[in-house]
């Protein structure tokens, strides 16, 4: 009896993340391994049509694809660029919002508000506007007395001004390092001051140890995001100018839906998942040196 | 529709970004619309692909009313049968802020040659550094300048679809490049970091363009009425466009701005070919479209927009401009979306001035021979 009630309890419960399980199923695991198997193909979508090639998309795109390389080239410079910006900045101002008394609701609002707005197509849009030769940033400076300067036309400005958008969406980062600063006790600041340490060393000493295991989630995020980036490169630039914002994401794209050589993307997105993995499984390595859980000696 | 209860239409909108990619998934999913519209470059290669339905073989449409030479130029694709119907009749235009080209003494009604453009080009230079003669695009340059100037210099496409071959040789390439280079560095066209920002056929959004900071936009002559309305406080003309002295042909095409097609996997061509019977050939439907996607492209239709004083003047001037020039339609693998990619790369290289017109051309025979070998 007591078997088959805990049976009907378990029914229930899978009743209840079946719609769950069916997305996960449908939408991502499915996707996940069909795509390994394009990757293999010669597959034209308009055709309808996949020829089993083995690995010869992927020898192309490390022997022939001379663009493959500016891409990854745009797309590793993008994470560098975006990861320790954002995450410096967010905890700088964590930071300075964990000392305020007053407002703090209101100004962790304010400053979260561009993550909500960050990743529309509308933002991208609204950057681009104001980043034209012609546009809101150049009169700024036209203003100030000096020069402008070709944000989005100049190959060297262009990535740099993509960045500043993803930099710019800080706000979830920042909310995540202001919880684990919360939760870093108070005790162990005032012991430290009675020894005498300065503020410097109880910020390395003290609260960064004590954030670490964020620290540590955010920088996985981020880079698997900086990595995946799409939106902005396509919008604002189109992978432009001089394939100088030519990220994977826009690559595969184009590649996929554009020149119909869907195995061919397929195959670069198994080599975006492959650097990200390598990369999270050498963060996941060298956490046993620099993060620290409360519940570990 | 009152006269067929039993057909029901259902109108979807598709913004012009991203419009073929999103066709690419409706194909890849056999979830495409039983009608649909196709870009004009991108008409040989769904046909190639066979995701359009052939339209001779549908007895619900009738295309008497078209010219028999323009409809089979266009959407027939070198088949023989009708693969697509084209919306209007369009062509390349050269949209002129008359105003200012009579400030500068710059007439370009005059037919004129691709040396006397940059030579007029320095001249708005000297007249004002922070105004250009032309105001193009990537996107565009290809098709107005490389494409053109090929068809012009060879008077045969880039590629020849028949024997999957490139036409033109090294050199050639390289005068196409130099040319490219002369326009870029002359300052005839705007740089292309500026205009790299703005997209392809807008140039009413470049606040130049609205501040009439530049003599004339290349583009279509479906553009022609939104250009002028985005600076009325001038005036404005349809250009002649740049021929070579020895061409073998006059390279400036006169086809349509788009089709409209019916998809392989239909279940109801016959229903969709009678509404494209409608919208091609009933003068309800004539009226309610007017040029909205150009001149209409039958006689009886632009009698009708003539009448009810829906074709505007600039529009039809363009027209009979582009109508002028008898050059001929290189779609095919010349337009195939690849192809497009490795000029537009090269030309932005040449335009930027990161690659001579020698190197460029080098980089595209081997590109264009590498994507052929892959057909």
């Amino acid at each position: 009896m007591k078997g088959s009630s805990l049976s009907k309890r378990n029914r229930v419960a899978y009743l209840y993340i079946l719609p769950w399980l069916i997305g996960i199923v449908v939408f991502s695991v499915y996707p996940f391994f069909i795509s390994f198997y394009y990757s293999l193909c010669d597959y034209n979508p308009l055709l309808s049509q996949h020829t089993f090639i083995g690995f010869d998309n992927y020898v192309k795109l490390f022997t022939k694809d001379s663009e493959f390389f500016k891409s990854l080239k745009a797309t590793l410079l993008y994470t560098v660029y975006t990861v320790p910006s954002k995450l410096l900045m967010s905890l700088a101002i964590a930071l300075m919002l964990n000392k305020a008394r007053k407002g703090i609701g209101v100004l962790r609002t304010i400053y979260y508000l561009p993550s909500l707005f960050g990743g529309s197509i509308a933002v991208a849009v609204l950057w681009r506007i104001m980043f034209m030769d012609k546009g809101m940033v150049n009169n700024w400076l036209k203003a100030l007395g000096l020069s402008t300067v070709s944000f989005l036309g100049d190959p060297k400005f262009a990535l740099p001004t993509l960045s500043l958008l993803e930099v710019w969406q800080f706000g979830s980062s920042m909310v995540l390092f202001l919880a684990a600063l919360k939760q870093v006790p108070n005790s162990l600041y005032e012991a430290a001051k009675i020894d005498g340490a300065s503020s410097i060393k109880r910020f390395f000493s003290i609260t960064l140890p004590g954030i670490s295991p964020i620290i540590f989630f955010c920088i996985i995020m981020q880079t698997l995001n900086a990595m995946q980036n799409f939106t902005s490169a396509f919008v604002i630039t189109k992978g432009g100018p001089l394939h100088s914002t030519y990220m994977l994401g826009v690559k595969l794209y184009n590649d996929g839906f554009k020149l119909y050589r869907m195995g061919y993307a397929s195959a670069t997105s198994w080599i975006i998942f492959s650097i990200v993995a390598i990369f999270t499984a050498l963060l996941f390595i060298s956490s046993k040196y620099w993060v620290f859980y409360s519940d570990e000696n | 529709m009152k006269k067929y209860p039993n057909i029901k239409i259902e109108p979807e909108y598709g913004a012009q970004d991203g419009y073929n990619e999103k066709k690419t998934t409706e194909f890849s999913t056999k979830t495409a619309p039983d009608i649909f519209q196709i870009e004009t470059g991108s008409g040989p290669e769904y046909c190639r692909m066979g995701v359009l339905y052939n339209l001779s073989t549908l007895k619900n449409i009738s295309f008497d009313k078209f010219d028999p030479n323009f409809i089979k130029e266009n959407g027939q694709f070198g088949t023989g049968s009708q693969y697509a119907i084209p919306t209007g009749v369009a062509g390349s235009a050269l949209i002129v802020n008359k105003t200012l080209a009579d400030k500068i003494g710059i007439d370009l009604t005059q037919q004129y040659d691709w040396e006397q453009l940059i030579e007029w080009g320095k001249k708005v230079q000297a007249y004002n550094p922070e105004y250009y003669l032309l105001s193009v695009n990537t996107f565009n340059g290809v098709s107005f300048f490389v494409r053109t100037y090929a068809r012009q210099l060879t008077g045969r496409a880039i590629i020849d679809d028949a024997t999957k071959t490139v036409t033109l040789t090294e050199e050639q390439f390289t005068e196409i490049f130099d040319l490219i280079d002369r326009l870029y560095k002359s300052k005839t066209c705007a740089p292309a970091a500026y205009k790299a920002p703005y997209n392809p056929n807008k140039d009413q959004e470049d606040p130049k363009w609205i501040n009439g900071e530049y003599v004339a936009s290349v583009g279509y002559t479906s553009n022609a009425l939104v250009l002028s309305e985005a600076n009325p406080n001038v005036e404005y003309i349809a250009g002649c466009l740049p021929l070579l002295p020895n061409r073998k042909s006059d390279g400036w095409v006169n086809n349509c701005p788009q089709f409209m097609g019916i998809y392989a996997e239909t279940k109801h061509p016959e229903e969709a070919a009678l509404f494209l019977d409608f919208f091609f050939n009933s003068e309800e439907a004539a009226a309610l479209l007017g040029t909205v996607r150009s001149v209409p492209p039958t006689a009886f239709a632009q009698k009708i927009v003539t009448e009810n004083g829906s074709l505007d003047k600039l529009t039809a001037e363009a027209v009979e401009r582009s109508l002028t020039y008898s050059g001929f339609d290189d779609g095919g693998l010349t337009t195939s979306a690849e192809s497009e990619k490795i000029l537009e790369e090269a030309y932005e290289a040449v335009a930027y001035g990161v690659m001579t017109p020698a190197e460029a051309a080098k980089d595209v025979i081997q590109k264009l021979n590498d994507f052929l070998a892959r057909q």
